[in-house]
Order: C-alpha cells, then structure tokens, then sequence
C-alpha cells in the first residue's frame, strides 16, 4: 500500500508543486493548510510522515513539532520541517536557540528543492 | 671674538704695578687695559666693555677688590677674576675665591708667576663657555620636544577618536578625553596603570598582541563591545628606529550607529530575499511539473523555452540565496556546524553538481580525489564547503572558453589541507584580483560581458572559508587562468592547535 504523507503548508502553490510530484513518486498525499487543521487530521487519519513548513499564522511548525512530539500517540511518526536559510540554518542552532528537546527528524530548507525533499523521505520512511 | 685679541683688565693703586703687568701681558700678545681703583674699573664695565681676566688688588682707596669682585660679577658670570694679594693678607684672599675669584697671586710675582695662572684663569673660562653653549643647545631641543608635544597633545585632545597608548609592559602612558567618554574607568587612572586592572579583556588581548607583532608595521583590528556600543579598535605598534617597540597605540571609533544601520539594511535584505525566493521556487516549481507532465505534448521549440525560463529563474534564486547567506553571517544569524568530513567526498559532491554544465560548454572538469576512502579529513560544515567549491568550479566554467580545462586538486601540507581549483580560462589583472571578493564586484570587459552574475559568489565564498578558519588565495594573470587555492586547518590542528 502506498505510504501516506501530509504536507502542512499555508502556501497554496507550493502545496500544488510538491503534491504532484509526490504522488508521481507515488505517495499518498493529504494536505493541511495550517498547524491546527493538521493537529486535526493527524487524529482523524495517522500519515507515514509529516512535512511541516515553520512560517504558518497561529500555530507555527516549531509549536505543531512539539506536540506532535510529546505526546506519546504521535511520537512515533517522522517530521520533517521545512525552515527559511535566513531564519535558521543548522538543527544545532534550531535546538540551541529553541530550547526543545522534541525535535524533528530531519530539516530541509524552504523553498524546497524537490530532490532534498525526496531524498529526506525516502531516508525517513 | 676668536680671532680677537684676548682682553685682560689690570685693576691696582700702584702706577709701578699696574704697568709691570701691563708690560708682562702685552708681551705674550693680550690687549691689556688698567684701572686704579674699583669705581673706575667698573665705569668700564658699565661702558660695555669685555673682558676675559681681570686682576684686582684687594686693598684700594674708594672701592676695594672684594666688592668689585661681586660687583663685576653682576656684568659678567664667566669673567676670570684673579687676585694680586700681599702675604700678609691671603686669608682675604681666600675669602675672595669663595665669592667668585678664580684664584691668587702673591706679591711679589715673576712674570711666570703672573702668567701661569691668567692662562688657567682663560682656559677655565673657556670651559665654563662652552659648558654654557652646551646646556643652551640642549634646552633649546627640549623646548622644541615640548613644543611638539605640546602639539601632538593638542591633537589628540580634539580627536572624537579614543586614544590609548600603552608602553612595552601593558601599562597605560595616555588617554584622551575621548576615551574616558567611551570607558569611564579611564577616567582619573594613576599613571602608568595596568591595563588588565581596568577589565576590558577584549583591548588588553588586542594591545599585547600588538605588541608580539614585532617593529615589522602592522595594523591589528577587531570589533569590541560595551553594552549597546560597539567600538572599532585599530592598534599598532610603537617603533623606534625601526627595530626597538616602545608601546602600542590604540585608536578607537564608536561604530555603534554605523552597526545599527548595517543590521537594518541587513534584516530588509533577508525579508525581501525571502519572499523573492519563494516566489521563484513557485515558479520553477510549476515548470518542472509542466515539463515533466508526459500527457503535455509541447512543440520542441516550446520545451526549449521553458527549459530556459526555468533556468533563469534558477540563476535568480541562487543569487538572492547568496545575498540571503551573506546577509546570514553579516547579522550574526548563520551558524556553520564543523564535523569531521573527508576532502575527497566535498570535493566529489562540488564536481558532481557541476559535471553538466562543463560538459555542455565541452571543458574538460578533472579531480585528483577518484578515491573516496582516502583519509584526508577537515573540520567543516559539509553544506558550506560543497558551496564553496561549487562556486569556484563554476567561475571557472564560466570564465573559461569552450573547450578549456579545469582541475580541481587537494594535498596536505603540513598542518594545513590545500584544495585548489584551477582553469586556463580568461585570468584577470591584478587589479581586478584585489576586488573580486568585493560584495557585487564584476571584471567587465568584452569577454565578461556576455557570462551572467551577481558578484556575489566569492564574497559568499570568502565569509564561508573565514568562518571555518581558512583562507583563500588567488594566482592569476591576464589570458593566464586564474588557480582559487583554499587552505584549511587540518583535522588535530582544527581541534588542539
Ligand atoms: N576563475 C575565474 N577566472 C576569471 N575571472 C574570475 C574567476 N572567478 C571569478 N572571476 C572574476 O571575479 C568576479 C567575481 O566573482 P563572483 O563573486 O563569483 O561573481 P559572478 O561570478 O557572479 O560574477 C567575476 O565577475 C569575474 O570577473
Ligand atoms: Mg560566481
């Protein structure tokens, strides 16, 4: 059976971009247009994997890994997040500057250059 | 006054003396004048009149010589004053030594006994001349010492620059009023204060390595901070005669404003840079998906077009990336992550990327690191490393013609990894080699003008090599090619050195 991802992301073109060419890849994609709503989906229909974009209005990325991330149901699903070069660059950075121990698995840099993305998938699921 | 006559005074009440000597003096060449008591002598004195000896009786009629001695005095301070004194009264003679006289002779007296001592009496007021020249000469020098300092002091008073000099040991010599504005700790310090009693740790390790530097000149430089000041330190050593290091002088500049206004533009430049970016990867986004989608059946002409659209708009995002990375490290945001990493996969991974792009423009892009497993290891950010060389290579591709030749080699040379990249491409002259890491800098000329480019690229590579404690070098000429050698600590010298 296909593997499922949900993409969260308040970018509706890049939204677009990255559903298709996962699917071509043959992923199952579910998308979130906000951390909240993808709170929501991730109860109602557990994904493989979460791609997690950080610049979202009212529950950033940071927020939505944290909760995801401690609490014990979701724990286990990989998060990926997507993070701006400008905002932030390294995980040791981003957990230093945070001060979060529940991390994500992997970080790519946004906008996501297809390959990264796929590459970071594939090494997670 | 030389070549003069040598003028002696002869002061006595007897005729017979005064002419005695006068005959005796005249004789060996002296220019002889006499006076017959005190007052007469000194109305000579008081006509301007100079002379070298004088011989004074002590016992006269109106003035008697031991007044006209401290009275001669008042006109003349290295007049050679003898007295001609009978037996009986030498106890005065001896008196009159102490008020000044040089010295005595006894009556009677043989000529020879009259000349020796006039002649000791000249060669000791010559003595006390030039002594005298002497000491003007050195006050004279130490005016103009005064004065200049005087000067300098001046200057450095009205400077809106801090100033501090230290001597050889790190003890403080001077502040300016500027600095005790920047520091008031500075204020009101004893002299010869050590620096390392005032707390600005960041100073005192500047000035003591200035002050290692040796005389050889040099400027050191470094950004300190105070609070919500930052201050612009340029320190240098103080040499005398080239060789011998008196002090160090510090000057300092409030940058603070200058700072707040670099972070300003640097912050507008990321702000914009990013939403530029992600418009960009919108659209190479959606071209890629339309140029992958096999059910379009797009002309071959249309498919060029949009293969070329899609790599400007990528030309385009690696600059803003650039300028975004740049802006990064400029405000303190980018943080590199140094792990242990072979050179050879950096390497491979750079060439990798580039491989293409030199096939299409038929140059021939060779490595020396076919071996992976070789244990050649830096302490680097990967990300930031294969940017770097990525960037090198594609300059090369870029300013070298079709068909050309690019190497990219690495060797270990004692404590250091030396990775070059090198091209017979285009060159460029050495004044065009001193500016290309500048921010924007372009070479323009026929050849250049058709290459695209920010200038951005090496002023990303240089801030990403210095991060990692390296360096960059350039040789190049002309039509000669151009060799980019980057030199980085190796491994255990990153780590304990
Ligand atoms: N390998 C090279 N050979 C000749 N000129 C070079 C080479 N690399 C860089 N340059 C010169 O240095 C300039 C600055 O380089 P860079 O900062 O990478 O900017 P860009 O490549 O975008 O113009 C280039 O425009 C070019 O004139
Ligand atoms: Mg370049």
């Amino acid at each position: 059976m296909a593997k499922k991802i949900l993409l969260v992301d308040d970018d509706l073109d890049y939204v677009a971009i990255t559903k298709s060419q996962l699917r071509k890849d043959g992923f199952d994609v579910e998308v979130a247009h906000n951390g909240e709503e993808c709170l929501e989906k991730v109860k109602k229909d557990r994904p493989d994997l979460i791609v997690l974009d950080v610049m979202m209005p009212v529950l950033n990325g940071y927020d939505v890994c944290e909760i995801l991330k401690s609490d014990e149901n979701t724990k286990g699903i990989p998060v990926i997040l997507l993070t701006a070069v400008a905002e932030n660059v390294t995980k040791t950075n981003y957990t230093r500057r945070q001060g979060i121990e529940n991390e994500a698995d992997d970080y790519v840099k946004k906008p996501p250059v297809y390959d990264d993305l796929i590459k970071s998938i594939n090494a997670l699921i | 006054m030389e070549d003069q006559k040598v003028r002696i005074l002869v002061v006595d009440d007897e005729f017979g003396m005064r002419e005695g000597c006068r005959k005796v003096l005249t004789s060996e060449g002296y220019e002889v004048e006499t006076a017959e008591d005190g007052v007469a002598a000194l109305e000579l004195f008081k006509e301007g009149k100079e002379f070298a000896v004088a011989l004074v009786d002590l016992k006269m009629p109106r003035m008697g010589g031991m007044e006209l001695i401290e009275e001669i005095q008042k006109y003349d301070k290295d007049i050679a004053l003898l007295v001609i004194t009978a037996y009986a009264t030498i106890g005065t003679a001896v008196e009159a030594t102490k008020k000044g006289a040089y010295g005595y002779i006894p009556k009677p007296f043989t000529p020879g006994e009259l000349l020796i001592p006039v002649k000791n009496g000249l060669e000791k007021r010559e003595l006390s001349l030039r002594t005298k020249k002497l000491q003007q000469e050195r006050d004279e020098k130490l005016l103009e010492v005064a004065y200049e300092r005087s000067k300098c002091g001046s200057i450095i008073r009205c400077m809106s620059d801090g100033v501090i000099v230290v001597n050889r040991d790190s003890k403080i010599v001077l502040t300016n009023a500027t600095v005790n504005r920047f520091f008031p700790e500075f204020t009101n310090i004893p002299p010869l204060s050590p620096i390392e009693s005032l707390g600005y740790t960041d100073l005192e390790s500047l000035l003591s390595e200035t002050l290692s530097t040796g005389s050889y000149p040099a400027i050191l430089s470094k950004e300190i901070s105070r609070g919500e000041r930052t201050y612009m330190v340029n320190a240098s050593p103080l040499v005398k005669d080239e060789s011998e290091i008196l002090g160090a002088v510090a000057v300092l500049r409030d940058i603070s404003d200058l700072k707040k206004l670099e972070a300003v533009k640097a912050s507008f430049v990321s702000m914009v840079s990013h939403e530029v970016k992600s418009h960009l990867g919108a659209i190479e986004g959606y071209l890629s998906l339309l140029l992958s989608d096999e059910t379009n059946s797009y002309t071959e002409e249309n498919r060029k077009m949009m293969e070329r659209m899609g790599l400007r708009a990528k030309a385009l995002r690696t600059m803003v990336s650039d300028l975004m990375d740049i802006g990064a490290i400029e405000t303190g945001k980018f943080f590199i992550k140094r792990v242990p990493i072979k050179v050879n996969e950096v390497i491979n991974d750079a060439v990798q990327i580039c491989i293409e792009k030199a096939r299409k423009k038929r140059i021939e892009l060779t490595d020396s690191c076919r071996d992976l497993e070789e244990k050649l290891e830096i302490l680097g950010d990967r990300d930031a490393l294969v940017t770097v060389l990525r960037n090198l290579i594609d300059n090369a591709i870029k300013y070298t013609p079709e068909c050309g030749h690019i190497k990219v080699n690495n060797k270990a040379e004692g404590k250091y990894v030396k990775i070059s990249v090198s091209d017979d491409g285009i060159g460029m002259t050495g004044e065009e080699k001193a500016k290309i890491f500048n921010e924007f800098y372009r070479v323009r000329n026929e050849f250049t003008s058709h290459v695209p480019g920010s200038g951005l690229g090496l002023t990303l590579v240089k801030k990403l090599i210095d991060m990692h404690q390296g360096k960059i070098v350039v040789e190049a000429g002309p039509g000669k090619g151009s060799v980019f050698t980057i030199i980085l600590p190796e491994i255990k010298e990153a780590l304990y050195g």
